[in-house]
């Protein structure tokens, strides 16, 4: 059995001593042609292809942005409310500091 | 003409010496991309990409070469480009299946060599499956000596490396080959 196994491995790993050269697609010189004079325009379509996902990345980093500065910005306004409330509070009491109250 | 004066037209700049260029290499260069690639279309492609390759880097070549042996490099380092790009794209395509988002997978067909005898076929093509497996540096030595034909001295030169690291690497692309064909047989 091993010595079956051994035979059919050593000659599949000899198996490539048959193989033959395979001629090169037709029309490929005229191809290469193509690509190496293709039009300026053509290449710059290339370009702003890959440069797609490069402009989607900026558009997503400004939309968070934007959005990371809304929030901050809400926030300021909450905790200025808050300071609103507390001055209203002090004012009413006719403390000067809320720090008064507990003296 | 020559092989220098060849360089020096593609030098110029001259469009025949290239046209002549692509036909005397294009069925050299197109077999071991195929042997490497194991893809029709991706191989013709790669060829191109090969020819393009060299005439935008024509007056960078200094001439320590054959010029075969140069082309043999870009040609080779353009298979493992395409190889590691082609990794990442099923490490996603893994990634999607796992996550639902794809679950079409694509499925390659084993590749059958165009010039493969019809008795060698299946041999052939199980050990064009098992070199898949191999590392990157024993499936180039692997495939240019056993495939393409090449010399220890030329596949040196190609890989850069000395005739003894050469030799060790066949040695061990020879065990790991054994090794997976051993487990494919024993199943």
């Amino acid at each position: 059995m091993n010595k079956n196994i051994n035979h059919l491995v050593n000659e599949t790993l000899e198996s490539f001593a048959h193989l033959q050269k395979v001629e090169a697609p037709a029309g490929i010189e005229q191809r290469i042609l193509q690509r190496i004079n293709q039009p300026k325009g053509a290449k710059e379509v290339y370009l702003f292809r890959n440069a797609q996902w490069l402009i989607a990345a900026l558009v997503i980093g400004i939309v968070c942005n934007v959005w990371l500065a809304i929030s901050y910005n809400n926030k300021v306004d909450s905790s200025n409310t808050e300071t609103s409330t507390i001055s209203s509070f002090e004012s009413h009491f006719g403390l000067e500091t809320t720090t008064d109250l507990y003296e | 003409m020559s092989e220098l004066q060849l360089i020096a037209e593609l030098k110029d700049g001259n469009q025949q010496a290239f046209i002549k260029l692509i036909d005397l290499y294009k069925h050299l260069v197109f077999n071991t991309v195929l042997n490497m690639v194991q893809q029709f279309e991706e191989a013709e492609d790669l060829t191109q990409e090969v020819f393009i390759q060299v005439f935008q880097s024509i007056q960078h070549f200094r001439g320590d070469s054959k010029l075969s042996t140069w082309l043999y490099r870009i040609a080779i380092t353009k298979c493992l480009d395409w190889q590691r790009k082609n990794n990442a794209k099923k490490r996603m395509n893994s990634m999607k299946s796992i996550f639902r988002l794809d679950s079409h997978q694509d499925i390659i067909p084993d590749f059958v060599h165009p010039g493969i005898q019809l008795a060698n076929k299946e041999k052939a093509t199980m050990l064009f499956k098992a070199l898949k497996q191999l590392p990157e540096n024993q499936r180039i030595a692997f495939t240019l000596i056993k495939a393409d034909g090449l010399s220890y001295e030329e596949v040196s030169e190609i890989m850069q490396t000395s005739i003894k690291s050469l030799e060790g690497l066949m040695h061990r692309a020879k065990e790991n080959l054994r090794k997976s064909l051993e487990q494919f047989y024993k199943s």
